[in-house]
């Protein structure tokens, strides 16, 4: 199910950095189905990795190769169907459409491939993180570990190869932390897709099956 | 997509009614004004049609002349009896002397050759027909005609004509067919001789109107006659008339529909202001659905859909209330039209659909393109930016020298449109450097907010402390969002001023030109009751008549020709006593040279003057030759001078009385102007002279009072529309920045909270609210300023010149503009009070942990 990733000699740098790449010369390599924990401290380049790996960002210079597509060399209209059915996000900060009820936003990613079943998909995945009667409720009325659990089933509506978890629980308390990381290795055996997931939370990283370690932007 | 829409648009609408109101209402309002004036206009251009129409009947082609056509004319034409036929007209006004004081149209026609031409059916009497008019003072009065002025078959009425009262009896009653239509119904119909003994003007008439089969071919038949006709004469369709009737009333036309669109334009920026109030909002939501595959046409969809939601609500609404202003617009109109275009036109409202399909056409089409820029920055968020708080900012931070050198190529661009000249009377130009001033505005509000931010940063601190500090942050922080706050409150601001000062401007220049050029004493012309104009022209012994009153020192003389240029460009002859300008003086000349001398040259050289605004209109200077229609054929002359005029926009040649005389065999005068002697009172003069003229002449005699006061009520009526205009765009525009301030405050919340968590009290995030208010303020005020110097300036430089060939003096109303400016400010700084005092309320706790 998963998709194999590749970085090749891939800087990313933040215009208006000139000097201080967020990324330099990195590759790195993760196979198909594997769930890789990217660990290090704030600013090390960890989302930026995440953000080449799931198309949300372009590198400035090498390749990031995606189940055999460099992303560096495919026009944006590809990009976008490439994150819309190929990757699934969780960020740090839920960003949950408030305007739109829980079952919508989970519906969200299937609905803007016009798929039929993006009702029926979200209900099934909001029973299976727990939150089956919230479906009517909107994202102010959640807690925050209750919205991140939506951002989850939203991640994996379109039944993603890739799945891309930028500081799940940085935005938590640790028991729904917890919860959660407890939720994501759980899914990732359920429907065994690659995971990538930044974190600097070293027992976050302990429950990926490998931790990559990046320090200013390196592979350490 | 509809996901999307929902959650990025309509449901976030929802929760905002008052702002997605006003929107809708900006817009609403725009082309309620649109549609109103287009609709007003529409009246005047179908009222002008459909009077010539009325009184042309089934007439293919006009033969006519600049002062009439002599009646041996028709013996030339006879040849037209073999495919067609021709009926001789008069065609002039008067004015009811049953104390309506309303003018009516004098229809004079040849009874027997009418048939062909013109259809008649009389109501009354029974079976009575046009032989009624062969009795001498016999009119044919249209029903309405008779219900109005209570007149029936066999009474009398009595009418102002060519300065004398005369009496004529109704023969009989049309039923509203033909002829029966013009002038809304204020016609009457009488025999040719009748109507050229009351004209004045035997053996000539005003035109002859000619007709023949649909087969016979137009322009051949136009060839003909043309070839047959002596010099002086000339033929075309009636519809040229009603053309260059329209033609006088062009530009005031244009510029009212110009103006019309500029309260749609400020409705436009609305939505513009609206939507980037928007995007900017849901900067994060917009990232995230990018992030989880939206593409950027469905984001840019999203949010033209919405422009095009509001545009279309705002249309439908700006329809209804287009159809309630037009009804209010156009008694209006109809009174600037007929004090100072047209004294005898007749208007009603229009039932064309067209007013209303134009501008609900201009509403959609402009709400769609004003929500083009803020859609398309929509579509362009990349989806990493919801990772990154705070990088919108940055990334207009960045820009903002981009912005401002964008800006700077506007207001260049603007410089370099402003200098282009008119495009068929129209200052085209003018309205594009506007719209460059405007960009220019919006680009550069960004930079504006930096410099204000850098240069304020320290004093603010020393005045006001950590408050004082925290604004300036607060105002650089919020760089997009403050952006178009100013740049909105900025352009209405500007544009009001702008206004206020062309308005000021014309008004002092008008004032000062009249206190200059009316400096006669009284004021007469033939008698039209209260009725403002001139209708009409009196006798050459009605002059004499004047000369001969005692207390009158000058009697001055003046008579004006409508006349049009080989194109129909209608503009103004005027023939006026060089001598009497040579004995007592004359307006100033453009030339700054001695008057009397002018004068005095000019009667012996056979010169003429020409009005500023034929100069400008025309393309004609001191030393030029201009060509003026005469009936023995045009006739060049060259320019003396050229004089101020604010009187008429179409331009006026004037030509030495004497010169004039000998040239059109006329020596009716329109008004003549009378100086009393010394110690004379004015208006013991005007007693004497009504006293005097008794049962032989019908004069209305304006005192220099009098007439200065009428001047002052037509400009400040014709521009009470203008003053409406703007006032309306203006409210909505400040109550859109108001909204725009409170959202930008409210929705600071968490950042707020966390201020008040780290120690800040709540008076002094309160302050510090009120001091960014400020700010924001004194950025638009500044804009404004810079912005409205640039509308003024292409108002008064370059719209009025080009499309009235006025030149205007600059008058700044500064204390209007200074209580204006300062309302604004302290409205901006009031509205900031309530969302600040929402806004550091609550539990700070719980600020801060709010998503």
């Amino acid at each position: 199910m998963g998709v194999e990733i590749a970085f090749e000699e891939v800087s990313k740098t933040y215009p208006g950095a000139r000097d201080t790449p967020a990324l330099d010369r990195v590759s790195l390599e993760i196979a198909a189905g594997e769930f890789v924990a990217v660990a290090g401290p704030s600013g090390c380049g960890k989302s930026t990795l995440l953000h080449l790996a799931g198309g949300i960002d372009v590198a400035t210079s090498g390749r990031v190769v995606v189940g055999g597509r460099d992303l560096t060399a495919i026009p944006e209209e590809e990009l976008t169907l490439f994150r819309r059915r190929r990757v699934g996000t969780v960020f740090q900060f839920f960003n949950l459409i408030p305007a739109l009820s829980v079952r919508e936003n989970v519906e969200l990613p299937l609905a803007l491939d016009g798929n039929r079943e993006a009702s029926a998909r979200a209900r099934e995945l909001l029973a299976r993180v727990g939150l089956a009667e919230k479906g009517d409720a909107f994202p102010y009325e959640l807690s925050g570990g209750q919205m991140q659990r939506v951002a989850l089933a939203r991640a994996l509506s379109a039944r993603p190869e890739l799945l891309l978890a930028d500081e799940p629980t940085g935005n938590l308390d640790s028991l729904s932390g917890a919860a959660v990381l407890d939720l994501l290795a759980s899914l990732h055996e359920e429907h065994g897709g690659t995971v990538l997931m930044a974190t600097h939370s070293e027992e976050a990283a302990r429950r990926a099956g490998r931790v990559v370690r990046l320090k200013d932007g390196r592979v350490a | 997509m509809r996901l999307l829409f929902a959650g990025l648009v309509w449901r976030p609408a929802r929760t905002h009614p008052l702002r997605m109101f006003l929107s809708f209402a900006g817009v609403a309002i725009g082309v309620g004004a649109v549609c109103a004036i287009h609709r007003a206009n529409r009246s005047v251009t179908d009222s002008f049609r459909e009077g010539v129409e009325a009184v042309s009947g089934a007439a293919r082609l006009t033969v006519e002349g600049v002062d009439g056509v002599p009646e041996s004319a028709g013996s030339r034409l006879r040849w037209i009896w073999g495919v067609g036929a021709f009926a001789p007209v008069v065609d002039r006004f008067a004015v009811c002397g049953d104390g309506t004081d309303e003018p009516v149209e004098i229809l004079g026609v040849d009874v027997t050759a009418e048939e062909p031409v013109r259809r008649y059916r009389l109501a009354a009497p029974a079976g009575g027909d046009l032989r009624s008019l062969f009795s001498a003072d016999a009119v044919l009065a249209p029903a309405s005609f008779a219900r109005r002025h209570r007149v029936s078959v066999g009474s009398e009425m009595p009418i102002f004509v060519r300065g004398r009262r005369a009496d004529v009896r109704i023969a009989g009653v049309l039923e509203p067919v033909g002829p029966a239509r013009a002038s809304g119904g204020q016609v009457l119909v009488t025999g040719l001789r009748h109507a050229q003994k009351l004209f004045g003007m035997p053996g000539r008439v005003d035109r002859l109107d000619v007709t023949f089969p649909e087969s016979v071919p137009e322009e051949e038949i136009a060839r003909r006659i043309a070839a047959s006709l002596p010099a002086g004469l000339s033929v075309r369709r009636p519809a040229a008339r009603a053309a260059s009737a329209d033609k006088m009333v062009r530009a005031y036309r244009l510029n009212l529909a110009a103006l019309g669109s500029i309260a749609l334009l400020v409705g436009a920026f609305l939505i513009y202001n609206t939507l980037s109030m928007s995007v900017l909002r849901r900067w994060p939501e917009i990232g995230a659905v990018r992030a989880l595959g939206a593409s950027r046409r469905s984001i840019l969809a999203c949010f033209l859909a919405e422009g095009a939601a509001l545009g279309a609500i705002g249309t439908a609404a700006g329809l209804g209330l287009g159809w309630a202003l037009s009804r209010a617009l156009l008694p209006t109109v109809g009174a600037t039209v007929v004090s100072v275009y047209r004294a005898t036109a007749t208007l009603s409202v229009s039932s064309s659909w067209e007013p209303f399909v134009t501008a609900a056409l201009v509403g959609l089409v402009s709400s769609v393109a004003a929500s083009v820029v803020p859609a398309v920055e929509a579509s362009r968020i990349p989806p990493a930016a919801t990772m990154r708080p705070g990088s919108i900012e940055r990334r207009r931070r960045r820009r903002a020298g981009w912005f401002a050198a964008i800006a700077a190529g506007c207001a260049a661009l603007g410089a370099g449109l402003s200098r282009l000249p008119a495009v068929g009377g129209f200052p085209l130009f003018g309205f594009a450097a506007v719209g460059c001033a405007i960009a220019a505005l919006a680009w550069g509000a960004p930079a504006a907010i930096i410099v204000i931010e850098r240069a304020s940063r320290r004093p603010l601190h020393r005045l006001f402390g950590v408050p004082g500090r925290l604004a300036a942050a607060f105002f650089g922080g919020n760089l997009s969002r403050n952006a178009v706050a100013i740049a909105a409150l900025a352009l209405a601001l500007g544009m009001s001023g702008a206004m206020a000062v062309m308005i000021a401007s014309l008004r002092r220049t008008v004032i000062t030109w009249v206190d200059q050029s009316v400096a006669s004493d009284l004021f007469v012309k033939s008698a039209t009751g209260d009725r403002r104009g001139i209708i009409g022209t009196i006798p050459a012994e009605a002059v004499d008549f004047l000369r001969s009153v005692p207390g009158v020192a000058v009697a001055d003389p003046f008579r004006t020709i409508d006349a049009h240029d080989a194109r129909g460009t209608p503009f103004t002859i005027g023939a006026g006593d060089f001598g009497t300008a040579v004995r007592i003086g004359a307006l100033p000349l453009e030339s700054g040279r001695d008057p009397a001398e002018v004068f005095g040259r000019a009667r012996r050289e056979g010169q003429v003057f020409v009005s500023e605004p034929f100069a400008r209109r025309f393309g004609k200077k001191r030393g030029d030759r201009v060509r003026v229609p005469t009936p023995s054929g045009p006739r060049e002359f060259p320019i003396a001078d050229v004089y101020p005029d604010y009187s008429n926009d179409r331009g006026t040649v004037v030509i030495d009385r004497p010169l004039f005389v000998s040239l059109f065999h006329d020596t009716d005068v329109s008004t003549v102007a009378i100086r009393a002697a010394p110690g004379v009172s004015p208006e013991a003069l005007r007693d004497r002279i009504l006293a005097g003229a008794g049962g032989r002449f019908a004069f209305s005699i304006l005192t220099n009072r009098t007439l200065r006061a009428e001047v002052r009520k037509i400009f400040d009526r014709t521009f009470a529309v203008t003053w409406a205009l703007e006032a309306i765009a203006l409210l909505v525009a400040g109550l859109g920045v108001v909204n725009a301030l409170f959202a930008l405050i409210v929705e600071r919340r968490r950042e707020l909270a966390l201020l008040r968590v780290l120690g800040t009290s709540r008076r002094q995030l309160r302050r510090s609210i009120a001091i960014e208010a400020g700010l924001i303020g004194a950025g638009a005020l500044g804009l404004a300023a810079l912005a409205g110097t640039a509308f003024a300036a292409i108002l008064i430089g370059v719209i009025n010149p080009q499309s009235f060939g006025w030149s205007i003096r600059v008058e700044i109303p500064w204390r209007e503009i200074a209580a204006g400016f300062a309302l604004a400010l302290t409205t901006t700084v009031a509205a900031s009070l309530v969302p600040a005092r929402i806004a550091v309320g609550g539990d700070a706790a719980a600020g801060i942990r709010e998503e």
